[in-house]
């Protein structure tokens, strides 16, 4: 699977301020500084499938996570601190996170590892009524922004408010622990 | 260390925690936690307290003591805004702009009571930052531009605080001055650093809920520091804001 035929592609823009890298998915109106990046290293297309998931009215999910379980809204314990760090735990490669069930359809991200920091997060698959196209256009560049500012370097949280959705952290998070097991076999 | 990220309360809250002793576990209990909250706070679900309170059906006296103290919070906020925070609009109960930083603070508690000195909750854009992420430096939080996402438009150094922004760049407009039931127009979106987040959030929905003069009228008012954002992406920050600026 080939992220170049994902119907949104993703770009990198270099910040002013703070110079953070920050990724968003390309829409109009935001300047677009640099394109995609290659991807290096295996290409896993992993994809399973996951019950009906609550949308809007989720609780908490992961209470029965264990330290060793590959759940989906688990960052592994040993995700460190900085970019830095964090760049040892991911292997290179482009990651499918599973599809998550929605009731207008299924909500799917691929997430691409380069230099062991996510470049790119790519939304695969995504629910196709008007209404849940509207928050994922609107939650997905959100989101994404936030998981490549979490591993900057410069910035550590981003504040801002947010239409978020949970499938989508969903799917990353299986995205990112594919990654992380797969750096953990190479290590 | 150990970091969580799960859905709750509508939105994705994010738990950082760099102290070596704090596992997995403990984030789970403080996700937890939230979700109790949610379900007692939700007014989404017409069997939540907070929806039996609103039709009457609960006495507040006979609430949990988590629904009086939000909404005593509430009614202190209401009176120090003059009214443009106010838990009861249109007729209808819904404390929310206060509850997600009210329950942020609380799901910190749990990882203070288990030792953590060294941690951030991130609950949807609105974060509490408590210790340092590393020796010596500050967490770094970044403030989008409401007009792109991929943009960062102030960075702070928070070592114990909390930073709540409040905007009208997504879920359409959601926030309504109480007094009139209008929509701002100046601010896109208002940054409010203070001690804690239940009331960074609600100072920051109800600045930018008073329009023009809201952020400076924030910033006077209840001694926090404040950063605005208008439709043309143009900044405006309260004097003591620069202090926290690292970028």
């Amino acid at each position: 699977m080939r992220t170049s035929t994902i119907k949104s592609l993703a770009a990198i823009a270099l910040t002013g301020a703070g110079s953070a890298l920050v990724v968003g998915f390309q829409t109009p109106g935001d300047a677009v500084l640099a394109s995609s990046t290659t991807t290096a290293g295996p290409t896993t297309t992993t994809t399973s499938t996951t019950g009906a998931t609550a949308g809007g009215t989720a609780s908490a999910t992961s209470t029965t996570t264990t330290p060793t379980s590959t759940s989906a809204a688990t960052v592994a314990p040993s995700t460190s601190t900085t970019a830095v760090a964090a760049a040892t735990n991911y292997a290179d490669g482009t990651y499918t996170g599973k599809a998550v069930q929605e009731p207008w359809g299924a909500f799917q991200v691929q997430a691409v590892v380069s230099g062991g920091q996510i470049t790119e997060v790519v939304l695969v698959s995504s629910p196709q009524d008007g209404h849940s196209s509207r928050i994922n256009d609107q939650a997905v560049p959100i989101l994404t922004q936030a998981a490549i500012a979490a591993q900057s370097a410069n910035i550590d949280l981003v504040s801002g408010a947010t239409w978020t959705s949970e499938s989508y952290v969903t799917s990353l998070q299986a995205a990112l622990d594919q990654a992380q097991a797969a750096a953990q076999a190479g290590a | 260390m150990a970091h969580l990220v799960a859905p709750t309360m509508g939105t994705t809250v994010s738990i950082d925690v760099r102290d070596p002793g704090i596992g997995l576990d403990v984030l789970e209990r403080a996700v937890g936690v939230l979700g109790e909250l949610e379900a007692r706070f939700t007014t989404w679900r017409p069997d939540s307290e907070i929806m039996r309170i609103d039709r009457g059906a609960l006495l507040l006296e006979d609430a949990h003591p988590d629904v009086r103290e939000v909404l005593a919070a509430c009614g202190v906020l209401r009176a120090e805004s003059d009214g443009a925070f106010d838990a009861w609009r249109g007729g209808h109960l819904d404390p929310s702009g206060y509850v997600k930083g009210w329950a942020g603070e609380r799901a910190a508690d749990v990882l203070r009571d288990a030792g953590a000195t060294s941690f951030s909750v991130n609950i949807g854009g609105d974060i509490v930052c408590v210790g340092e992420p590393a020796p010596g430096r500050p967490w770094r939080v970044g403030v989008r531009d409401p007009g792109s996402a991929t943009r960062i438009v102030l960075v702070l150094g928070v070592r114990d605080g909390a930073v709540a922004t409040s905007g009208l760049y997504e879920r359409g407009v959601h926030v309504t001055d109480a007094r009139t039931g209008e929509a701002p127009t100046t601010w896109r979106s208002v940054t409010v650093l203070a001690p804690d987040l239940g009331t960074a959030d609600a100072i920051a929905t109800a600045a930018l809920a008073m329009g023009d003069d809201g952020p400076a009228w924030a910033a006077r008012r209840f001694a926090c520091r404040v950063a605005a954002i208008d439709g043309d992406g143009r900044l405006w920050t309260s004097p003591d804001l620069e202090a926290a600026r690292v970028a």
